[in-house]
């Protein structure tokens, strides 16, 4: 019942027609006083909210609307001019100006190139250190450079011992220590023999073998009774000229940018 | 002054492809739409704000917003319940951000009850006056909805099945949401006639 009164009260406000008192009457009546008494409260609020319209409609009678309209399309003629203008002068920048934009083109790699060294010069460097290889080969040829003149620098003290000794009075003490430097210096020799096969010691390398063959002579004579074979060895140091070949091979490999 | 407004419909807006005149950049066949709504955004504005000076506010930003946006519609037959849209979301944003609006802070239960007391006999212009400010202070503190479909009903003189197109609502709907409206107006503001 209630539902059925709502749905009348809903369909007569509802109603795009306009009020027509002999209808509405009839409606009322034969649907109860309750109707009656609502749907004309409901009516005078419909009445009043036509006069408030009447009032908005005075309002918007007093409003200039030219002016209105003409206030609305001069803000939007300045946002489409300035979207317009923004547009074109970037166009006309573009390309009416090509060498602005070769400038700032330049200018933005070069600061590009500007960034990217700051970067790198800042940045600590984790990387392991290298040696390039011929600086290892370079290296190894020194060594061996440098311990081939220590064996010629050595030798060349046993031999000249050897060639300068008295042919009187040598004790033999004195004897057997030098034949205990020439077997030091065999030893050595057989060290730096894979040197001396480098190409770069190829000169020393004839030089050494030919002290090598002395030293073992010395390395044998321990007793002063050997007077014999140390004139012998005296006489092949002096005649071979050993003491001065060594010096001159000595010379060479100190010259020798290695 | 009113019957100088060129009033034309979305019919005639979709018929003479005003909007797609607009769309290539036609300045004046914006102004022709302006022209033509202006008046009735206005009024739609004011029934939900009941202020003027925010009602013209609205106005001019649901146009400009408009003319920033019409781009993005693609229906044209959809103009019109797209710019009452646009004008009403505007209205319910100035209403959350205005919080000088005079009545922003009513409530239903502010709304002094004993004023619209109504004596048949006591006619006067000054309880004619205070009647009716009771009553646009009630629709102000309407839901959203509802306050929108009696200002497009009451004050902009739309048909209901417009309403809900404007709304994109069903017909019953807006029949029913409509006289909820009104019996929360009367509940409100004339509550005495009941005794």
């Amino acid at each position: 019942m209630f539902n059925e009164k709502r749905k009348i009260l809903i369909e007569t406000l509802s109603s795009e027609q306009q009020s027509d008192p002999k209808k509405e009457n009839t409606a009322i009546s034969d649907n109860g006083d309750s109707i009656d008494q609502n749907l004309s409260e409901l009516k005078k609020v419909q009445d009043y909210l036509y006069q408030i319209k009447g009032d908005i409609q005075n309002e918007a009678i007093e409003i200039d609307w030219e002016k209105s309209a003409s206030e609305i399309m001069r803000k939007v003629k300045i946002v489409a001019d300035s979207s317009q203008s923004t547009a074109k002068g970037f166009l006309n920048w573009f390309f009416k100006a090509p060498y602005k934009l070769g400038l700032a083109a330049v200018s933005i790699i070069a600061f590009g190139f500007i960034f990217l060294f700051l970067i790198e010069r800042n940045e600590p460097s984790y990387e392991q250190p290298t040696i390039p290889a011929n600086s290892v080969e370079n290296m190894e040829n020194a060594l061996a450079k440098n311990e081939t003149v220590e064996y010629l620098r050595q030798s060349s003290i046993v031999l000249s011992f050897v060639a300068d000794m008295p042919a009187k009075g040598l004790s033999n003490d004195i004897l057997i220590l030098n034949a205990k430097h020439a077997k030091g210096l065999l030893l050595k020799k057989k060290y730096i023999n894979q040197n001396l096969s480098n190409y770069k010691l190829s000169n020393a390398q004839s030089v050494c073998n030919q002290i090598e063959y002395l030293l073992y002579d010395i390395s044998q004579i321990k007793s002063s009774s050997d007077i014999d074979s140390l004139n012998n060895l005296k006489n092949l140091i002096q005649d071979k000229k050993m003491i001065l070949k060594i010096r001159l091979v000595q010379y060479e490999l100190n010259d020798k940018e290695v | 002054m009113v019957a100088a407004i060129n009033k034309i419909s979305n019919e005639d807006i979709v018929k003479n492809d005003i909007l797609s005149k607009v769309k290539d950049g036609s300045q004046d066949a914006f102004e022709e739409i302006v022209k033509s709504y202006q008046r009735r955004v206005f009024i739609l504005a004011y029934g939900i704000l009941m202020n003027r000076e925010d009602a013209m506010e609205i106005t001019q930003e649901t146009f400009f917003k408009l003319f920033k946006s019409l781009s993005s519609l693609r229906d044209d037959a959809k103009f019109e319940p797209w710019l009452f849209t646009i004008t009403n979301n505007l209205c319910l944003d100035k209403i959350r951000k205005n919080k000088k609006l005079k009545l922003q802070n009513v409530s239903i239960d502010d709304i002094p009850e004993g004023v619209a007391i109504v004596n048949e006999t006591s006619k006067n212009e000054e309880y004619q006056e205070n009647l009716k400010q009771t009553i646009k202070n009630t629709i102000h503190t309407l839901p959203a909805r509802q306050r929108t479909i009696v200002v497009m009903r009451y004050f902009q003189e739309l048909k209901f099945h417009e309403i809900a197109d404007n709304l994109g609502i069903s017909l019953g709907c807006v029949k029913k949401l409509h006289f909820m409206a009104l019996e929360k107006i009367k509940a409100r503001t004339f509550k005495a006639w009941s005794l």
